[in-house]
Parts: C-alpha cells; structure tokens; sequence
C-alpha cells in the first residue's frame, strides 16, 4: 500500500487519508508526510497533523454522538436533554426511537460508505422530540432533526418511521455535499436523495433485497382510519394515499405527468415520485441489495463535484449514468440499468 | 373579524391540508370569539412584519403559515415558517391548526 500510496496524487492521498480501511489510512498519512510540498510549509505541516489525528483513529473510535432533547410541547429548541451516549434509560418511546433511529442512519452511511455521519467529519447528531402541540410534522432546520408527536387522528408520533429519520438526516448530508436548491426540479430531486437514502436506511436494517423492501416513505405515519398506506410510494408514486381529509397523493410517476406548481416550493415533494421512480426502477433491476450499487451509483453522483446545485432532473440523470460507468464500465449492465430506468420515467439519457 | 389562513409545506404534500381555510368570528361562540381576538391581541399580529424571504437556510421540510386578518377596515398578512419564534404567534398557530 505505501509503494502504492507514493505513486498516487496528492488529493487521492487525502482522499484515502480520509476514507481508507485504517492500515490504508495510516499509509496515505505517512506518504503524504514525506511528500516534498509539505515539508516546505509549517503551516501545512500543522494542518495535517490534525487531519492524521482524525484519519488515524481506528473504527472503534468513530461511533455516533447522539444527543435527543424533549420540547415540551412547545416550539422552542432544542429543549431539554433527555437522552445522550451516556445516558439512555428513558421510558419514553419517542426517545428511544429517536435514538436509535439517528444511531441506525449513522450506522448506514458509515458501515456502507464509510462516511462518518452527516458531515463525513463526524457531525454531532440531535433531535428534539414532543415539538409543538399535536405537532403533524418532522423537519430538519439545517442543524438537527424535530419530531413532533402527531394528532393521533391523521397522523402517529413522528419518531415511529426509520425511513423518515433517514430522510431528514439525508437532508443534511445533501446539504454538506452537492447543496441542491431547494426549488422546482433541483428542489425535487434533494427530496427524492432524501427518500432514497432513508428507504435505504430501513432496507438496511432490516436487511432486506430490493425486492424484498416496501419501497414506502412513512408507512407507519398515518394514523388508523386514514385511507392510505404511506406518505409516498416510490414503487408507485401517486399511490400513497387517497383519504377525504389528506385529498389524493399528487405525486407523478412519469415526466409526462410533471406538475408545475408554485405550491411546495415549486413542488418538491410532489415532482420527486419522478427521480424516486429511477432509482427504484434501477435497485429492482440491479437486483440484490439496494445500497450495493444502486445506492453507491446515487451516493457517488451527490459527491459528484460535476453536479450543479442548481441541476435538472436530466442532469442529475446523466451524472448517475457517468458514475455508473466509473464505478462499473460504461458499457456494464449496471450502468444500462441506470439508463433504462431513467429513460423509463420519460427522462432521456 | 375575518381570519385566513393556509399551511403549505411539511414532510409530504398533502392536497387537503394545504386548503386555504376561513374562520369568522362573528361564527364563533363567545368563548371561542375571546380566546382569538386575545390571543391575536397577545401576539400584536397587526404590528408584526409580513415579509418573509424564505425558509431560514438549510431547513428543509418545515411548514410555513399564512394568516390573514380583516377587521374594521384594517388587513394585515403575515407568512412564517416552523419553527415558530414567536410565542404569541405560535399560539395563535395552534389555536386555527386545532380547527382544521
């Protein structure tokens, strides 16, 4: 690894600094620490003891720093800490779900990318549970997760859906990576990251195939008597809901059903059936699990620097292919897949 | 005195709770009647700002409430988006999202 670590360019050194196994790791440190330009600077010097000190800590060391804090039914935040690393017996079930939802999204993304949580800088990860009276929602505000306990009549407690958890956190990962606006179609597709890294999250654990997942978002959110079976569905989306107080899920399955709204910032949560679709359509076809190829197809085109903020749902498509092609062969089945689920929702590639 | 209001936004959209909806007071039973004109009083609704240039930066999937308010002439419109900041319009929020 050293001989080859020493032919290699500097930002792919960096690169294994940060996201090689630990042996790998510590190889890229030290040729990077011979390495001419950096004997030059102090500076330089000082700035990649730092970096090594983080690069160099073994798997054991990286682990999840959760912290969930109780609202108190208002609206401020964060509220009150109720649970931490160190201190976790609570009898309160949205605690515990919100806990172990953060702790089974960090496991996702670091045992399937070997990103160390939402920043890949190990990012501490909050959420505030009892926000808001009978609160019908869950957000990310840019810093941590709210979860709101739901009216018990159209919705359930926000915490009792893993696949939710992993979409508002996805929220922050998007933010840290490619920054997607959150507006018409680059606004869509950022939810639709959101629901395909938090389908996934679940899939994971649960250990389920592609063909085994319900490919829903939310199934456990809508309360009995409501007539529906998820939030979204990204197998069949528009098929989610049709209930007298909900109205009927809007969402396309096809660009020929595109809705142009100015509601929803432009209909984010609406238009992302679209990209949602694709990556179903390609994880089904891969077959398998999800997040061997689809997933790392998806995970690698977010950190695709070519991928604008402000990208078409076209644009995205076609970085999805080019990433297919790097990470498989521009001709590989895998990459076809990609092609042909795009061009199955009406998106040419 | 004439109240509207709509939310839009959330964790999904959902074409009926996106409704604008109405609420007048002369409708409503005293109590009910008080317990609104108070709490719009409490939040001084008619001097907050109405301008809103958008979610806070990086919220993603938080709701934003639009609430309108006739009375005597007067017309006052003010956008926000969760989470809600200001005690007594938080409180004004929960009562009109009680009678959705």
């Amino acid at each position: 690894m050293h001989t080859c670590c020493f032919i290699l360019p500097p930002h792919l050194l960096r690169h294994i600094s940060k996201n090689g196994s630990p042996s790998q790791r510590k190889s890229a440190i030290d040729t990077l620490a011979t390495d001419h330009t950096i004997r030059l600077t102090r500076a330089t010097y000082q700035l990649l003891e730092a970096s090594a000190h983080q690069a160099l800590m073994s798997a054991s060391e990286i682990h999840e720093q959760r912290t969930i804090f109780d609202g108190g039914h208002g609206e401020a935040l964060p509220g009150k800490v109720v649970a931490n690393e160190t201190s976790t017996t609570t009898d309160d079930q949205c605690v515990r779900e919100a806990f172990v939802g953060l702790g089974a999204t960090f496991d996702f993304y670091y045992k399937v990318f070997n990103r160390n949580s939402i920043d890949d800088e190990g990012l501490h990860l909050d959420g505030t549970v009892h926000y808001g009276n009978n609160y019908d929602n869950a957000f990310w505000n840019g810093q941590q997760m709210v979860f709101g306990d739901g009216d018990g009549e159209l919705f359930n407690r926000f915490t009792c859906s893993l696949d939710v958890i992993g979409h508002e956190l996805t929220h922050g990962v998007t933010g840290d990576e490619a920054n997607l606006i959150y507006l018409g179609q680059p606004g869509a597709l950022n939810e639709s990251i959101s629901d395909v890294f938090g389908s996934m999250v679940k899939q994971y654990k649960l250990g389920q195939t592609a063909d085994q997942a319900d490919w829903l978002i939310g199934a456990e959110l809508l309360a009995s008597g409501v007539t529906g079976v998820a939030l979204r569905s990204m197998v069949e989306p528009g098929s989610a809901y049709d209930d007298p107080r909900l109205g009927k899920d809007p969402q396309p399955a096809d660009m020929k059903d595109y809705v142009h709204t100015n509601e929803d910032n432009g209909g984010v949560h609406i238009n992302s059936g679209i990209p949602n679709r694709a990556f179903c359509l390609t994880a089904l076809a891969l077959g398998g699990h999800s997040w061997d190829k689809a997933g790392r197809i998806w995970y690698e085109t977010i950190r695709d620097k070519g991928l604008k903020k402000t990208s078409s749902f076209r644009q995205f498509a076609h970085r999805t292919v080019i990433n297919a092609g790097h990470l498989y062969g521009s001709g590989s089945v895998e990459a076809k897949a990609v092609a042909d689920a795009w061009n199955q929702v009406g998106i040419r590639v | 005195m004439r109240i509207s209001w709509k939310e839009s936004g959330g964790l999904a959209a959902f074409p009926g709770l996106s409704r604008p909806r109405t609420v007048d007071t002369d409708d409503l039973g005293p109590d009910a009647r008080r317990e609104i004109e108070d709490l719009l009083a409490a939040a001084h609704f008619f001097e907050l700002t109405a301008a809103y240039n958008g979610a806070p930066t990086g919220t993603r999937d938080a709701r934003t409430y639009t609430i309108t308010v006739e009375d005597g002439g007067h017309s006052h419109t003010v956008r926000r988006p969760d989470p809600l900041e200001d005690a007594g319009l938080a409180a004004v929020v929960r009562w009109l999202r009680a009678r959705r």
